[in-house]
């Protein structure tokens, strides 16, 4: 709400033109009052409840009339969400397109969950893709990927890399994350750490090229945290070979901390930060703890590591984030 | 009251309104900007992301100081010497709190947001487990000591946990004191949030309080969504009865239906208020307590299965969200379905948590033995 102190100051130190001030005290001035968020809240949590219920349905109706009936409702969503997009999408560019409004994003994201249920049931119930369980997620990931590129919708790019990752093996999203910790197996170690470089190296790509210059943020945002997340399982697993693993994360971490600093990003800045000071720390203590006859004052010399590292690493913030925006 | 310097306060009070009417479409951008550069506000405010940065990493830092000093004591410390200990580290942070104020300007900069809860902790620790107090003094000793942190740094949510610990002491005060307390809690407490949302949306558009803007508003917020709480028939019936041990049919509050209105009446009025007022946090709460709305009814009925009430709910929701879309199209009497302010990162996170409730809702795969993301049935183990 404009409060009639600030307009009189403004009028008394002369900051704004006698127009402007009017345009302020104007009682006919239509105040625009924007819904959007509470609009993409409500398609956002529509879509989520959609995929939810349809998901519960089909499941629950496994080997019923009515399973095949609500299979065929959501292929008829899917078909029906991606000629709708079809019909309102922008003329392909490589460049950024705007889509026409937010109804569109939420279609499409409907239209490529639906897509996802109905491949993920298809091959659970009528095994169409056989042994070759790879497949079904290839095929959605195909699928997704295209799609993203031709409406130009960064959610739906995502959700292919997201597939992409599971497709490989390894699941990126934050709940999976979360519950299973670092990766404790060779394979997934290594599958992460390739599939880091990817994405990192495609969003690179996109950018330099300008293929969809704007999706390079959703490509390095997945390939620095599957890379960061990849090195530092290596170091904690591989315990006997820990530098081996520590010298590529020291060497990501500056590489990412040169990146920063070029794209003034105060994001992957701060990531860098805690994800390069976890595995120094690692190292460090591992290290400290190897030397004879310390372990009765290990306990207080990493308190006092942890205080004096705390702070450090304050005051690098501080100063990074006053020279990035001085930039 | 408040340890920041009020010129720079005042000018960033300034940004906000200009900011404002920049939105609102009554001033330039340029405008906006000649305003900001005749103002500046020399505080030390990182962006959102620095500032959680920050934050960790001085609660790291903060922590393991508390811990290294418990770390010195001898072992058979009494319980007086570790509260003592508490209330000295509340007075060294609050010191370190002052001088980065005074020395480095900080405001909002992640370490002050760490400080003062330190400060409100250690001293709140201290004090409680220093004197052995009734439930009621111990969270009326934590209203008091929030609130002074609150109005002296401006923390909104040391203010909303103050207002919280006020209304836990005034629930025991009230129901031990009053023989018809038990019975009269909620009402009680309907007509205390009512009044704080009153006075705060009053306060809002009072010049005196524009520092504590964000205060307000999150108080404004909590205010909204207690009387929400208390007026819902669920908790009164059922959460409020268990807690006092005590069957339904015997739940002191009489007034069943009074409930049962307030249930689905309240977000509907918040949602309605929102929209005539142009009250985005009037308008977002309604949004919001739709949900806990539906949630009681789901409790006390179930004419059709869960899934297909999610199913239809969220179509239903879509569907009007749609038809609202293109009813605002033309920004209809100053509303607008237009992006004002872009959002980095937002469609990434709702990708991936819509993966993880496709994959939820996916029947575990034969072979590999799970849900995964992309309804191919793989997990990570796949």
């Amino acid at each position: 709400m404009i409060q009639k102190e600030f307009i009189g100051q403004l009028q008394e130190d002369n900051t704004l033109s006698p127009e402007a001030i009017d345009r302020l005290r104007s009682p006919d001035h239509k105040d625009f009052f924007s819904v959007y968020w509470e609009l993409e809240f409500i398609l956002y949590g529509g879509v989520m409840m959609i995929c939810s219920g349809l998901g519960t349905l089909v499941y629950k109706n496994i080997d019923t009339i009515g399973h095949i009936a609500v299979l065929a409702f959501i292929a008829v969503l899917t078909v029906s969400g991606h000629i709708y997009c079809y019909k309102h999408n922008a003329p392909f560019s490589w460049k950024k397109t705007r889509s026409s409004n937010i109804i569109f994003d939420y279609v499409l994201m409907l239209s490529a969950a639906c897509m996802l249920i109905f491949i993920g049931y298809l091959q659970y119930q009528y095994n169409v893709f056989g042994e070759r369980y790879g497949l079904a997620t290839f095929i959605p990931m195909v699928i997704l990927f295209i799609s993203a590129y031709f409406f130009d919708h960064i959610g739906v790019l995502s959700l292919a890399i997201i597939n992409l990752a599971t497709w490989a093996g390894i699941a990126v999203t934050p709940q999976k994350i979360l519950q299973e910790g670092l990766w404790n197996e060779d394979r997934l170690i290594f599958t992460a750490v390739v599939l880091g470089l990817f994405l990192l190296a495609v969003g690179f790509l996109v950018k330099k090229k300008e293929f969809k210059a704007h999706f390079e943020f959703t490509y390095k945002n997945f390939g620095t945290h599957l890379l960061f997340i990849a090195l530092l399982s290596g170091l904690i697993i591989y315990e006997k070979f820990y530098l081996i693993w520590f010298l590529p994360l020291a060497a990501f971490t500056y590489y990412m901390y040169r990146q920063s600093i070029r794209e003034h990003s105060f994001y992957f800045m701060l990531i860098l930060t805690l994800y390069g000071y976890g595995g120094a720390s690692y190292v460090l203590i591992h290290s400290l703890s190897k030397i004879p006859g310390i372990l009765p004052v290990m306990e207080y010399l990493t308190t006092i590591y942890s205080i004096a590292s705390a702070l450090m690493l304050v005051r690098f913030l501080i100063k990074m984030n006053k020279k990035l925006k001085k930039q | 009251m408040t340890a920041h310097n009020k010129k720079e306060l005042h000018h960033l009070w300034l940004h906000e309104q200009a900011a404002a009417a920049c939105v609102q479409g009554r001033i330039s951008a340029e405008e906006k900007a000649a305003i900001i550069k005749k103002y500046p506000a020399a505080f030390y405010t990182p962006n959102k992301i620095m500032r959680f940065g920050l934050f960790l990493l001085a609660n790291f830092a903060i922590s393991s100081a508390i811990g290294l000093s418990q770390m010195v004591l001898p072992s058979d410390k009494n319980e007086n010497i570790i509260s003592i200990l508490l209330i000295v580290w509340g007075c060294i942070f609050i010191a370190i709190q002052e001088y980065n104020i005074r020395k480095h300007a900080h405001f909002r900069s992640g370490v002050d947001d760490a400080l003062e809860w330190y400060i409100a902790g250690s001293l709140g620790i201290g004090i409680l487990s220093l004197f052995k107090l009734s439930v009621s003094a111990n969270a009326f000793v934590i209203g008091i000591i929030t609130l002074l942190v609150a109005l002296r740094y401006i923390n909104a949510l040391l203010a909303v946990l103050s207002l919280l610990a006020f209304s836990v002491s005034f629930y025991f005060e009230y129901t031990e004191r009053l023989s018809f307390g038990i019975a009269t809690i909620a009402y009680a407490f309907l007509i205390i949030f009512a009044a704080i949302v009153f006075l705060t949306v009053r306060s809002l558009s009072n010049f005196k309080t524009r520092f504590y803007t964000q205060c307000l508003e999150f108080l404004q917020a909590t205010s909204l969504v207690a009387f929400y709480i208390c007026g819902n028939f669920f908790v009164q019936f059922e959460l409020m009865a268990e807690l006092r041990n005590e069957p339904d049919e015997q739940a002191p509050v009489s007034a069943g239906w009074l409930f049962w209105i307030l249930t689905y009446a309240t977000p509907v009025i918040y949602t309605a208020l929102g929209i005539i007022y142009k009250k985005g946090l009037f308008l977002r709460t309604g949004i919001l307590l739709l949900i806990p709305a539906y949630m009681t009814y789901r409790f006390y009925f179930h004419y059709f299965p869960l899934e297909w009430e999610i199913f239809w709910l969220g179509l239903i929701l879509f569907v009007a969200a749609y038809f609202l879309i293109r009813f605002l199209k033309g920004d209809r009497s100053g509303y607008t379905s237009r992006q004002i302010k872009e959002s980095a990162g937002l469609k990434e996170l709702q990708a991936m948590v819509l993966a993880d409730t496709i994959a939820g809702n996916t029947p575990p795969h034969p072979i590999t033995g799970g849900g995964s993301t992309g309804g191919g049935g793989a997990t990570g183990n796949y």
